[in-house]
């Protein structure tokens, strides 16, 4: 069963994390799925696929009313994300689910219908959360061309989807990043692969740059907590992307004329 | 095709909502049940406190600290139970909905239905099992529940003995009989709770 956390807690407001599975078959990659709520009223981000509902949302329950869900973020249209709404959707009809314009009807495949989605613009937009005002942030084309990150000025946290992933290899999956050096060799792969255009790189890093942000929450791996925040974000604006594609395509070259395969 | 199985309808009376009711009831009722170890802990206390004249109130207070104890056990496990509960009937909504998908797909055509009839009755031997597993769950927490029931109508005649040898407290009369009623308060929630709990799920 997964597990969950709270990573902040003020007054009415709180950020829990729910993670890491020990039951999770090993060809399913592990989620972070972050559920926000204020005064009673609660948003799960990116609330994962089909297959884990069961483990997600059980762990919800243990330590919260899942019928506070009232809305549901996803940051991009990929199965991890968001293939489970049509359960959550049979649980509470009534869920809205917040997600970019450009994937409002390609997501309907995975369930819901007109009611259900409220569009993003390319350039974001607040969310409202009883009193609490969330904001989407853009962040196209890391790595969806549609793609949005929520930030929470209050709790100054941004869930960064994708952003900040790392696939941690069993004994290096703390729920928190507390060696950035060593962390960071497990993002390196991920970012350079998925993220596609270094423009949208540099223009996202400029962008949360100006954010004040104490933890910084990715959709798979570990939280990065105050200076690392800034580490990461030096860190990607250098980072070469896009070369993940031509970087295997060389290594399978080397491979096959030493006669070996590669993956 | 197995139209209960598939239908929107709880099966055997399990839905997820259903459950998650249960759940926000029992949280409750753990909640409350697990302040008894502090209160018996204070009751000890103000045991010492009053010395030899209350060593009848000392004896219940020292029981209630045992009774704390047993209660909170039994609290972990009626939480275990819910969160349990809670992932056999997602489960079983995640093998609906596919099975819901399969038989959808059947009636479109005789054709489909000839080439998915192997793929639906794997799904629903599946769900069968399923199913299976969570009775045997849900069973298993309406005896946890009962058992719980019983151990906090204990619990009561306990704080009632604690209000007879309250009164021989003297100096510490007052402090004594607050703890009582916060006692008898607590097992009167608990109960209460268990009680329309076990009600609904007979």
């Amino acid at each position: 069963m997964k597990k969950i956390e709270i990573i902040y807690e003020n007054g009415p407001h709180q950020w829990a994390v729910i993670t890491r599975d020990p039951e999770k078959p090993d060809y399913l990659i592990d989620t972070n799925e972050y559920l926000i709520s204020y005064a009673g009223h609660a948003l799960l981000t990116d609330p994962g696929g089909m297959e884990i509902f069961p483990a997600v949302f059980s762990s919800i329950s243990a330590k919260y009313d899942p019928r506070n869900i009232e809305m549901l973020f996803a940051s991009h249209q990929d199965p991890d994300i968001i293939s489970s709404l049509a359960l959550w959707l049979d649980f509470n009809p009534d869920l809205q689910c917040y997600l970019s314009w450009l994937w409002a009807s390609f997501i309907p495949h995975f369930g819901g219908n007109a009611d259900t989605f409220i569009p993003l613009p390319d350039e974001g937009m607040s969310i409202q959360l009883d009193r609490l005002t969330l904001t989407a942030v853009p962040a196209h084309y890391l790595h969806s061309s549609g793609n949005f990150n929520l930030y929470d000025p209050k709790a100054a946290i941004l869930f960064s989807g994708d952003i900040g992933a790392a696939l941690l290899p069993p004994g290096a999956d703390g729920l928190m990043v507390t060696n950035f050096d060593q962390h960071i060799r497990h993002a390196d792969g991920f970012h350079r692969r998925w993220m596609g255009s270094n423009e949208a790189k540099l223009d996202w890093c400029e962008r949360v740059s100006k954010l004040k942000i104490d933890m910084m929450c990715p959709q798979h791996g570990a939280i990065y907590q105050g200076a690392d925040v800034e580490r990461f974000i030096n860190w990607f604006a250098e980072l070469p992307i896009g070369v993940g594609v031509r970087n295997s395509v060389k290594a399978q070259a080397v491979l096959s004329a030493l006669g070996e395969t590669g993956t | 095709m197995n139209e209960r199985i598939i239908s929107n309808e709880p099966v055997y009376g399990l839905s997820l909502e259903g459950v998650v009711s249960i759940n926000e009831i029992l949280k409750k009722v753990i909640d409350i049940a697990c302040q008894i170890d502090l209160v018996a802990l204070n009751a000890v206390l103000i045991a010492k406190r009053a010395g030899s004249e209350s060593a009848g109130f000392h004896v219940v207070a020292l029981e209630l600290r045992s009774f704390g104890l047993k209660i909170e056990q039994e609290m972990a496990v009626l939480e275990r139970l819910i969160q349990l509960n809670v992932l056999h009937i997602a489960a079983l909504l995640k093998l609906k909905k596919n099975l819901g998908l399969l038989n959808l797909a059947m009636t479109k055509s005789d054709q489909a239905k000839m080439l998915l009839q192997d793929c639906y009755a794997l799904a629903e031997k599946n769900l069968q099992k399923e199913m299976d597993v969570s009775h045997a769950t849900w069973d298993r927490l309406a005896r946890e529940i009962r058992s719980a029931l019983s151990l906090c109508r204990r619990g009561a005649v306990l704080s009632n003995n604690g209000r007879i040898e309250a009164t021989y407290g003297k100096t510490m009369l007052e402090d004594m009989q607050h703890i009582v009623a916060r006692i008898d308060e607590i097992m009167n929630q608990a109960v209460n709770g268990l009680k329309s709990l076990s009600e609904t799920l007979k």
